[in-house]
């Protein structure tokens, strides 16, 4: 059970003169109830990886395997494939077309054929975990405040429980506030064993939730490792339109001042080492 | 709130607050249901002024692909001016000026769909800037640029300021705030702080309404309290770095 990205590599508009390789020779795994994130400047081939993991876009070399399952087009196993992988566009609300919350929200479980008592089930149980009222079904999409909409879209997608949810931009246009109640929904879903993905351009947002990072780079994979080896590497050798949070600049032109403190974005270690530095060359 | 002219006010908050339905009172864009705006002493709702408050106030928005209309970059910024009724000569100075301004000078004539999305905002921006407005009001125009694209407009602005362009910046980024003079929090559609920046840093307004701090700026108030730095190191790396380094003597 895992999702094995084999030397994908992707080229648009191929053998015509708008040819443009968007993915080099990329190779990565996702487990059952990890969360990658996918960070990259625009432009670097996140969002085609994206539509690849649940065969909205094939490679032109290499392979994607889902569960032991090659994605190639046409392939007959595409169709569950895309109930385990559910894909999460950027601003996901403004895909809502129904005219209200539960027809929406009933739209992928009838293409899957649930049975409708089994999906109304599955809707009530998504509701509570994104802290949505009832009340909200009968409702047109539109009469929804943006961070409820935004709720829905997803709420829509994850009613079929997919394994593996890949999420492209998800916090975008969301204040701090939003983005705090996605996270912790995230969250619930990765402890019951869903696997994310999600793509980023914002480091800092992910730090404290990924265990893995892969960094792209004109479409090369840049790096691949826990949040800590990725920000040792990043520090060192910086990578095109990613910039370290701020916090961990300040660490780490503290440490190229010659003082001794972790490379972390954990206030309180910082905090402490510094202290510890301050008073030992006080002394 | 009253903003005197030549200075810089950044406008936060909460997505809902008001920060954008304040924004455009500024230019009467919208006009107040109940109170008076004044801008440059004239009253927003006075249908008979509204056009010249449209000179002295100039907007840039969230997206500049709503706000281009032209489809090479220096007609893009002859625009305005032509609405103006100026002369060619007039018009093609504030052209070469605005674009100078921006660093767009050499991308006059290109086409403005070939420009990247940091290019575009700096466009958006000399269009506004081609109507020699007294002042400049930013509706989250940093959102949807890289980091590269923020410090470039950021730079355009502070040249601007310096030479006495009044500045309101709308934006949900706190770590903005710190190139301006002044802000205003604004929380549910109300005033929760308006004043000095520095008072808002040292201030426990944020806290107080929930709102979470760039992580840079609690660990500034940290150490600060801790006296490890320096009551007028201001929350950024470098003065941060560069105050610690110093009482190191490194």
């Amino acid at each position: 059970m895992s999702i094995k990205v084999c030397n994908v590599s992707y080229v648009y508009h191929r053998d015509t003169p708008l040819e443009t390789v968007s993915l080099r020779d990329v190779s990565f795994d996702v487990d059952p109830g990890e969360w990658i994130a996918v960070v990259g400047h625009t432009g670097s081939g996140k969002t085609t990886l994206a539509q690849m993991l649940n065969g909205l876009l094939f490679p032109t070399s290499g392979e994607v395997v889902v569960d032991g399952l090659k994605l190639y087009p046409k392939a007959p196993h595409l169709k569950s494939l895309r109930r385990k992988v559910g894909l999460v566009f950027q601003y996901p609300e403004h895909q809502l077309f129904a005219e209200t919350v539960l027809d929406e929200m009933m739209y992928a479980p009838k293409n899957f054929g649930i049975p409708e008592d089994e999906a109304r089930r599955n809707i009530e149980k998504t509701l509570e975990l994104f802290d949505l009222d009832e009340n909200v079904l009968s409702k047109n999409p539109f009469e929804l405040s943006g961070g409820q909409r935004r709720k829905v879209a997803l709420a829509s997608i994850m009613v079929v429980e997919p394994d593996y949810l890949v999420l492209d931009e998800p916090t975008a246009g969301l204040d701090w506030k939003g983005r705090e109640a996605l996270f912790s929904i995230l969250e619930d879903f990765r402890t019951k064993g869903t696997a994310i993905v999600q793509i980023t351009h914002d480091i800092e947002m992910v730090l404290d939730h990924c265990d893995k990072l892969l960094v792209l780079e004109n479409g090369r994979k840049k790096l691949w490792g826990t949040p800590a080896e990725a920000i040792e590497e990043l520090a060192e050798k910086p990578v095109k339109g990613l910039v370290l949070p701020e916090v961990l600049e300040f660490a780490h032109s503290l440490r190229n001042a010659g003082l001794n403190v972790p490379l972390t974005w954990d206030e309180k270690s910082l905090l402490e080492a510094i202290e510890r530095e301050v008073s030992s060359c006080i002394s | 709130m009253d903003v005197e002219e030549g200075r810089w006010v950044s406008v936060v908050g909460d997505n809902g607050s008001g920060k954008s339905t304040l924004a455009k009172q500024l230019n009467a864009l919208l006009v107040p249901t109940r109170g008076v705006c004044f801008v440059m002493g004239k009253d927003t709702k006075d249908p008979s002024l509204q056009w010249e408050i449209r000179k002295d106030v100039s907007m840039v928005f969230q997206n500049p692909e709503n706000q281009i209309v032209a489809s090479v970059v220096e007609e893009e910024v002859a625009f305005g001016p032509e609405n103006l009724g100026l002369t060619s000569v007039e018009i093609e100075e504030r052209v070469r000026w605005a674009l100078k301004v921006t660093g767009l000078f050499e991308f006059a004539h290109r086409p403005t769909y070939a420009l990247s999305g940091g290019q575009k905002q700096r466009l958006a921006l000399a269009g506004a800037l081609a109507m020699k407005p007294r002042c400049i009001v930013l509706d989250e125009a940093t959102s949807m640029l890289d980091p590269e694209g923020r410090k470039d407009l950021v730079e355009v602005l502070t040249r601007l300021h310096h030479e006495g362009m009044t500045v309101v910046m709308i934006t949900h980024r706190l770590e903005e705030i710190l190139f301006s003079d002044l802000t205003a929090v604004l929380s549910r559609g109300k005033l929760a702080f308006y004043g000095e920046t520095k008072d808002l840093l040292d201030s426990t307004t944020f806290a107080l309404l929930g709102i979470k701090e760039p992580p840079l700026f609690k660990l500034w108030r940290n150490l600060k309290s801790r006296g490890l730095l320096e009551e007028s190191t201001y929350p950024t790396v470098r003065n941060m770095v560069e105050d610690l380094v110093e009482r190191l003597c490194l």
